[in-house]
């Protein structure tokens, strides 16, 4: 799963250096039924109280009990959401309050929207977006898993594409580079240790 | 699957919030667009809103049968849609929602992860 594996290695070389920015984006799948809508609104409603990306990564470590919820009881649902959330928010009653109420389902159902609109409709799916020196936007999607070694290839691709250098060649393997270090090369450095 | 998407569709994605749902994803709007994009409107926020209920009746009324939406475009049915009904906070809620985000605001690449929790 992305989630518990690449996304480390991609945290750690990429996002926490400062190369990459990262923005989740919810996608609940019809065919996961309301616990993925749930827990959409449950990790929006955690961050209300700044434990968004804490309540994200604690669903994503509950993805199996998830799945095996029964997708059209929401009410389970919300059973199964509320013990994951509480104990990593201050105010337990206002997260259940905002749980229970579905106070966010408009916006999950507005970025849903929105990703069917650019046809993605499978997850997990990525898009990487730069701009480069000239002012050239790009989008590249990737659909479906991507293990790291992959993942870093092709982010290297795109800081290459935003600083206006060379673009890698696909089929290179990177190889370590000291001079790498302060321009981006970094994460390749370590793309081939850091597979989840 | 690879594949180039417009930028009108990183307009959307890069520039502006959730709210602005209505922008066209096939446009290929300049600066000037995105900047405009940016910046969406309660008016807006509703009107995208009400397109969404529309396109992906799952999505706006949050029936069991959001795979009719979700799981691909073929299945959403306009024609069963329960328009939704969307209060003033509501309104307010999305257009001032923002995805969220870790990393650099300069950073060289903005990645997206569309997923859920299954």
């Amino acid at each position: 799963m992305y989630a518990t594996e690449t996304a480390r290695e991609v945290e750690k070389n990429y996002i926490d250096t400062g190369l990459v920015k990262f923005v989740y984006w919810d996608l609940p799948l019809g065919s996961h039924g309301y616990p993925a809508v749930v827990s959409a609104e449950a990790s929006h409603c955690a961050g209300e109280q700044d434990a968004y990306w804490e309540m994200h990564d604690a669903l994503f470590g509950e993805w199996k009990m998830l799945s095996e919820l029964d997708p059209e009881d929401e009410a389970a649902a919300v059973e199964a959401v509320l013990p994951i959330g509480e104990p990593l928010v201050e105010d337990g009653q206002a997260f259940q309050a905002c749980v229970e109420t579905q106070k966010y389902r408009p916006v999950v159902a507005t970025m849903l929207r929105q990703a069917m609109d650019m046809e993605i409709n499978a997850t997990p799916a990525f898009l990487f977006g730069t701009v480069s020196p000239s002012g050239e936007q790009h989008v590249e999607p990737v659909m479906g898993y991507v293990e790291y070694e992959e993942f870093a290839k092709m982010l290297d691709r795109e800081i290459s594409r935003a600083q206006g250098t060379p673009i890698p060649d696909p089929t290179e393997v990177p190889t370590p580079d000291a001079d790498a270090a302060d321009d981006g090369g970094a994460a390749a450095d370590d793309s081939g240790d850091g597979e989840g | 699957m690879r594949r180039v998407l417009t930028t009108g569709m990183l307009a959307i994605l890069l520039l502006a919030p959730v709210a602005c749902g209505g922008a066209d994803p096939e446009a290929a709007p300049d600066a000037a667009d995105l900047t405009q994009e940016a910046a969406p409107d309660a008016a807006e926020a509703d009107a995208s809103l009400v397109e969404a209920g529309d396109a992906d009746p799952a999505a706006a009324t949050a029936d069991p049968a959001l795979a009719d939406g979700t799981a691909g475009a073929e299945g959403a049915d306009p024609a069963t849609a329960e328009a939704p009904t969307l209060t003033p906070a509501e309104v307010e809620l999305i257009t001032n929602f923002r995805p969220p985000s870790k990393g650099s605001e300069d950073a060289l690449v903005t990645l997206y992860e569309f997923s859920d929790y299954i």
